[in-house]
Parts: C-alpha cells; sequence; structure tokens
C-alpha cells in the first residue's frame, strides 16, 4: 500500500500541467444587461458557462450533452427576466436547471435505449496539440472510471463542487440537502475514490 | 463510522491539491486535478437553432419595441397615424384644441376690427357734422357763406355760386320743400348779392321756414355723412365734403 502509493506520488503531479482554467467572474455587467433584453450579453454568458454545464452533464452520462445544455440555456433565457440575484447566485441558479434537466434525461433513459455520448468523444474534443489531445482523452477514459465508482448523489456533490466551482451551501440548494449531508457526501466520495485508487493504483 | 479526512483536507483535495502529510490522498487530488483539466478543455456547444432563434425572436421583438417607442415620439412630435392609439388620440386632441384656439382668435380680431372701423367712422362722421354746423341762431347768413370753405374743407367758393337749388331733381326728390322760384333763382343767379334776406315773421334766416320745422336739420337723401343739407337762402342745397362730386343735386 505504501509502495503503491509512493509510485503514485512518483509517477503523477498532484496539480497536473492544464490549461488556465475559464474562469465565469466578471459577468455581473453581462447578467444585468442580459436581464434587460440584451442578446449579445446573453451570448456572453453562454459562451462563459457553456462548457461548464456541458461538462457537467457529460459526466453524468446523459444521452445529449449539448442538446441538453442548449435546452437549459433556452430556460435561462426564457426565465432570465425573473431571476434576481448576483453572479453566484445566476451559476448556481442554471447548475440548478441542468441538473434537473440531467434528472429529467435519466428518466427518459429508462424508457428509451440509451445512447453512450463516448460515441462522439472524439467530436468534442477541441483539435489542438496531438500530445495534448491523447493525454486528455487518456485522461478523460480514466476520470469516467473512477467516478463510476462513487454513488449518484457523491458523483453529483463531486461535480458540482469541481465542475461547477460552487459552494457547499449551494450545491446543498441544487441537491436538496442539507450542507452537513453534502459534507458527508463529499467525505464519502473521497473516501470511497481513495479505496478504488488503492486497489487499482493505475495512475490518471 | 469515523471520517478519515477532515473538512480542510477535503476542500485541498477538491481543489486539486494534496493536503499536507496525507500522501494517501495525493492520488485523488490528482484525479480531482485531472477533472479539472478536462473541464477547462471542454469546448462550448454551438448554439442550437431552437435557442438561436429564441434569441432572434427576442431581439425582433426588442427592435420592434424600439422602432414602436421612437415612433410613438415622432408620431407625437408630427401627429404621424405611426403613433400608438393612445398617443395619436392625444395629439388629434392637442391639434383640435389649437386649431379652436386659433379660429377663436381670428373672429377676435375681426370683430375687434370691425368694432374699430365703426368707432372710427362714427367719430368723422360726428366730427363732420359738428364741425359743418354753424350755429343755426344769431348768425349772419353772409358770414357764414363766407366761412363755408373753411368748413367744407376747402371748397372754392366760385363753385358755391352754381344754383344747385334750381336743379328740378332736387325739387322733385324733395316734394315738400317749398319751392320759391323767383327769389331762389335771383339769389342764386347772382351770389355776390346774395345777402341774407330776412324773413317777413322776424326769425333768424337760417332757422326753418314755417312748416320744416320737423325736417331742420335737414338730412341727406341718401343718409351719406359726407353730405348735409344746408338752409341757404330760403332754398336747400346738398353740401358734400367731397367737393369734386359737388352738387349732388342730380343725385336722388
Amino acid at each position: 500500500m505504501q509502495l503503491t502509493q509512493e509510485a503514485i506520488l512518483a509517477t503523477a503531479p498532484a496539480t497536473p500541467s492544464a490549461p488556465p482554467r475559464r474562469q465565469a467572474h466578471g459577468l455581473e455587467s453581462h447578467l444585468t444587461a442580459a436581464r434587460d433584453g440584451s442578446v449579445a450579453a446573453f451570448e456572453r454568458l453562454y459562451r462563459a458557462l457553456a462548457s461548464q454545464v456541458v461538462s457537467y452533464l457529460r459526466w453524468h452520462r446523459v444521452s445529449d450533452p449539448d442538446g441538453l445544455t442548449n435546452d437549459v440555456f433556452a430556460q435561462v433565457h426564457r426565465k432570465l427576466r425573473t431571476f434576481q440575484g448576483d453572479e453566484q447566485g445566476f451559476r448556481s441558479w442554471v447548475f440548478t436547471i441542468a441538473h434537473h434537466r440531467m434528472i429529467d434525461d435519466r428518466r427518459r433513459a429508462h424508457r428509451q435505449p440509451v445512447v453512450d455520448a463516448d460515441a462522439r468523444l472524439d467530436d468534442r474534443r477541441p483539435a489542438g496539440d496531438v500530445e495534448d489531445d491523447a493525454f486528455a482523452l487518456l485522461g478523460f477514459a480514466r476520470v469516467r472510471e473512477l467516478l463510476d465508482v462513487l454513488s449518484p448523489d457523491q458523483r453529483a456533490v463531486v461535480l458540482l463542487r469541481v465542475v461547477a466551482d460552487l459552494p457547499v451551501e449551494e450545491v446543498a440548494r441544487i441537491l436538496g440537502k442539507r450542507e452537513g449531508a453534502v459534507k458527508a457526501l463529499q467525505h464519502r466520495a473521497m473516501a470511497s475514490l481513495r479505496r478504488h485508487l488503492s486497489r487499482d493504483p493505475t495512475p490518471a | 463510522m469515523s471520517l478519515p479526512f477532515n473538512d480542510r483536507e477535503v476542500e485541498r483535495v477538491l481543489a486539486g491539491q494534496q493536503p499536507y502529510a496525507r500522501p494517501e490522498l495525493a492520488e485523488v487530488a490528482y484525479f480531482v486535478a485531472r477533472l479539472r483539466a478536462l473541464v477547462d478543455f471542454e469546448r462550448t456547444p454551438p448554439m442550437s437553432p431552437e435557442l438561436r432563434a429564441q434569441l432572434e425572436a427576442t431581439e425582433a421583438a426588442q427592435l420592434r419595441r424600439a422602432r414602436s417607442r421612437r415612433n410613438s415620439v415622432v408620431g407625437s412630435l408630427d401627429g404621424g397615424d405611426t403613433a400608438g392609439p393612445h398617443e395619436l388620440q392625444l395629439v388629434r386632441l392637442d391639434q383640435r384644441r389649437d386649431r379652436k384656439r386659433a379660429r377663436l382668435q381670428r373672429r377676435w380680431r375681426a370683430i375687434a376690427a370691425a368694432a374699430a372701423i365703426v368707432t372710427l367712422g362714427g367719430v368723422l362722421a360726428v366730427g363732420l357734422q359738428g364741425g359743418s354746423r354753424t350755429p343755426p341762431v344769431e348768425t349772419d347768413p353772409g358770414v357764414e357763406r363766407d366761412a363755408q370753405p373753411t368748413t367744407t374743407a376747402g371748397a372754392p367758393p366760385e363753385t358755391r355760386a352754381e344754383p344747385p337749388a334750381a336743379s328740378p331733381s332736387d325739387e322733385s326728390s324733395r316734394p315738400d320743400v317749398p319751392a320759391e322760384p323767383p327769389a331762389s333763382q335771383v339769389e342764386t343767379s347772382t351770389p355776390t348779392t346774395a345777402e341774407p334776406v330776412p324773413t317777413t315773421d322776424g326769425s333768424p334766416p337760417n332757422a326753418p321756414p314755417p312748416g320744416m320745422e320737423e325736417e331742420w336739420p335737414p338730412e341727406c337723401p341718401q343718409g351719406d355723412w359726407l353730405c348735409f343739407c344746408e338752409h341757404y337762402a330760403g332754398d336747400y342745397r346738398r353740401m358734400c365734403d367731397d367737393m369734386d362730386d359737388y352738387p349732388h343735386d342730380s343725385q336722388p
């Protein structure tokens, strides 16, 4: 066990080199303008948040992440005039809609044959450096394998904390749980991941 | 069941960093960092036609609203038909009120002008009549005759020597005037010798003859305020302000 951990530490850095994270900060002015009906401001909001929403939906293995993302933003656009809050509240609201859409899609998937989104994996990769693309593909498969270890609630908490960059209280509000329950879920998620990685030390 | 990590360590792992003195969490932290990197690699999905159509519909509605606002402003300025029903109604009411006010102003101006003309005419008539009529009593007819040019606006003295009273039309138009042909003919034919002839009853020379009191001062046949009638030497003559038309005895 100790050797395995040391091997992991030797082979994989704790923070891999990655492009700088796209931050959705500074959206207050666009949010205000979009609420007043500006289409250009709404398109900026879409460009700032759509990648995180589609990623959240993709990790949840929805049937059509791009289509669901468009549905999410269509609903956001329809209800934007009724929204009250700041940028953090807006992000929380968008991911609440995305989470509900994900649940609806999961219910639909029980009645219809599931189309795996991995079939379009090559389409969603950005065309850039070949080494980075190969590294991302390999990392994508490993991360998906690790996420499948988690329960649906643990997966939702981890994805909302990591992908959506939401604090515990916002995650609790989206999932309809107490903050303590969310903290317990993320503790258990870390423990499950650690147990799985100790049994299967293949580096991501 | 006790949790193996505290909250701070979990937060650090979720940030993609290995907690201090917890090497067993290094691989988990690496997993989270890989997940973050993949999210950063995620491309923005293109907008679906439905979402694009929804945005375009919103934009078109905005343009329509902006155009209607602009047209309503322009319509309220020029009263065009492009304004909204309520605004158009207000504009028409304003225009109707302005037109009514202008019409009332024009009417009052016309009334004031007519009143001024009538007043001026009355003043002129009164002035002419008052200036032309000398006191009928205690006036020497000769002096009155000599003073006529000054009261008849510069009439030449010799024109007054013509015999206007000899016109038959004057007699026909005034049948009630007593005709005294011999005396009037003699006096009008020789105006220089027209001395005031005292009446037989001792009354003043310009006093109305007997039976003519009701017509004194005699009115002009047409009521023309530029003319007046004068009893002169036992006869009536029509004196007009415009001496070019003198005598007017030929007029009815």
